[in-house]
């Protein structure tokens, strides 16, 4: 009878090991948002951005 | 727009502008570089935007696309647009036309226009500039590989255009006007850009009735596509919402039929290869053009492409009209099997047929066959940049 107590409790220990192994990740870091835009312009010379300036 | 819906905004430079003339002191080349990139700095802050980047390619004034992506190294400036499409994740892209058009058509600024377009197909694509993506080991950690960015797929790209005929562009895309009042300022939009111009003290050189007419023509945009639905003329954030959408693979470099073929060269060449692998096959809107002023010499190179597995000899003739002339007189090619003549043509006009309009053609034949032909419009005005 010891004998299956001691494996039941070294079975409820051993789960229990691995069950607070499983712990939540952090959160994956966002992409900074500080820099997010709406509109992109790409264009050759400092200047060319007017052409949509109007817009 | 931008101030209507609230939108951000941010600009990337291909180059510092460190060429051209200087309208407000001395300084020349790196120092005028350094100038205009305070300038455009004043200027963007004057209209809401604080974010811009400059890269590092020299301004090259010219009319040739693949002069300014050789000037600059096309691999590096494409490395930095796709890494600045990651970290600002844009909705649409706006850029200059990827086109070979009669008015500045400056190679810096269709340059531009075809990274952005590569851009846009690449910043969701892995295999493009992967160090970029890798995330780092130990974020908080010094000396980590990896930049750790995010892959993002653009949604939508538009076109403006630097021509001087705007008859190609109507319906191709949304048109805005300039004399919509803007509901902060109450003033015209056209006076909002007015304002900024005024910053580009360097570039000034325009009269007061110049830059009336530039600042209050309205802003013809050209679409490019989307991914995300919606018509060519409708609002540019039409479908768009927040919901980040997925890598949308172009169509790539597609090789022609083979067989032999007679084309236009140098930029017409490129751009008719560069529409449909990136699934903007309608920019071709117009016939191809060009600019000479009168007495001057036209550069037209001109491509023969013998895709079978037999040397083709090739008989080329020219049909100008009267009085231009053209060199060289060759008119018949070898061409080798699986290899491509480049012809480098040098037409001159005559004076007479200034601020006219004329066409040129070339056809050609093998063994009896038509291989093709080609015709190229040309505006007999002067261009203020070399061809």
């Amino acid at each position: 009878m010891k004998v299956f107590l001691s494996f039941v409790l070294a079975v409820f220990i051993t789960s229990g090991v691995s069950q607070s192994r499983a712990q939540q990740a952090p959160p994956n870091p966002e992409p900074d948002s500080r820099y997010k835009v709406d509109i992109l312009e790409v264009v050759g010379h400092p200047d060319d951005d007017i052409e949509v300036v109007q817009n | 727009m931008i101030e209507q819906q609230h939108k951000r905004v941010a600009v990337i430079y291909t180059t510092r502008g460190n060429s051209g003339g200087n309208a407000a002191g001395q300084e020349q080349a790196n120092a005028l570089a350094d100038v205009r990139e305070m300038e455009a700095r004043h200027s963007l802050a004057s209209y809401g935007v604080s974010d811009a980047w400059f890269l590092h390619g020299s301004d090259t004034p010219g009319a040739d696309v693949l002069h300014s992506l050789g000037q600059w190294g096309h691999g590096a400036a494409l490395d930095e647009i796709v890494r600045l499409i990651r970290v600002t994740r844009p909705e649409v892209i706006l850029t200059w036309m990827p086109n070979y058009v009669v008015g500045e058509n400056h190679e810096d600024h269709q340059a531009a226009g075809v990274l952005a377009t590569e851009a846009f197909d690449l910043a969701a694509n892995p295999l493009a500039f992967p160090e970029q993506v890798e995330a780092p080991r130990e974020r908080l950690g010094i000396g980590n590989y990896g930049e750790g960015l995010r892959l993002w797929q653009p949604k939508k790209i538009y076109y403006f255009s630097d021509t001087t005929h705007f008859d190609f562009l109507h319906g191709k895309g949304p048109e805005c006007q300039t004399n919509d009042m803007s509901p902060s300022r109450k003033v015209p939009y056209s006076r909002v850009a007015a304002e900024a111009w005024n910053y580009y003290k360097t570039q000034n050189d325009f009269t007061d009735a110049q830059l009336k007419e530039f600042t209050e023509m309205p802003v013809r945009l050209i679409f490019g596509k989307s991914l995300v639905g919606g018509s060519a003329t409708s609002d540019v954030f039409e479908g768009i919402t927040s919901a980040p959408v997925a890598y949308t693979r172009a169509r790539g470099y597609v090789p022609p039929a083979p067989g032999l073929e007679l084309e236009l060269g140098g930029p017409w060449a490129f751009y008719h290869a560069f529409w449909p692998a990136h699934n903007i096959e309608h920019l071709d809107l117009y016939s191809p053009e060009a600019q000479v002023a009168p007495g001057e010499t036209l550069w037209v190179p001109l491509l023969i492409r013998n895709d079978t597995d037999a040397p083709k000899q090739v008989t080329l003739r020219s049909t100008l009209s009267s009085g231009w002339s053209q060199k060289p007189d060759a008119t018949i090619y070898t061409v080798p099997a699986h290899d491509a003549y480049a012809i480098q043509l040098k037409i001159t006009p005559p004076a007479a047929h200034k601020d006219t309009w004329q066409t040129l053609k070339w056809s050609a034949e093998s063994g009896g066959q038509s291989v093709g032909s080609v015709t190229l419009r040309v505006d007999v005005a002067a261009n203020g940049l070399p061809q």
